[in-house]
């Protein structure tokens, strides 16, 4: 498992996206690059999770009462696509 | 019932 995102820091957008549903998918673009992104359903729902400040475990907690899916593969896979947000400049890490 | 899980992934438009 990465572990380079800690389980104790909290995620949140950054300012400066439009983003728009599409066909049950997110759809963004970047103010600030200038690039436009598709988040898919889930990453969809994972960007609405962290409107407000959020916490890994919060996140899959989340996830879990949604889809058909354990706690270690959520968590893995959610990390690997927030490491993509942050790569980005889409969102922003605080210290819990 | 819960859905179908899916690995969330970024995709960037290039256009």
């Amino acid at each position: 498992m990465n572990n380079s995102l800690s389980l104790l820091q909290v995620y949140s957008q950054v300012e400066g996206n439009i983003v728009s549903d599409m066909d049950g998918e997110k759809v963004m673009l970047s103010i600030q690059n200038g690039k436009y992104y598709n988040l898919g359903e889930i990453g969809g729902e994972i960007w609405d999770q962290i409107k407000q400040p959020k916490g890994m475990e919060e996140i899959v907690e989340y996830l879990q009462t949604q889809y058909d899916v354990s706690k270690e593969e959520c968590t893995e896979q959610v990390t690997a696509f927030l490491e993509q947000l942050l790569a980005e400049g889409l969102i922003k890490i605080e210290n819990a | 019932m819960k859905r179908t899980w899916n690995r969330p992934k970024l995709e960037i438009l290039d256009v």
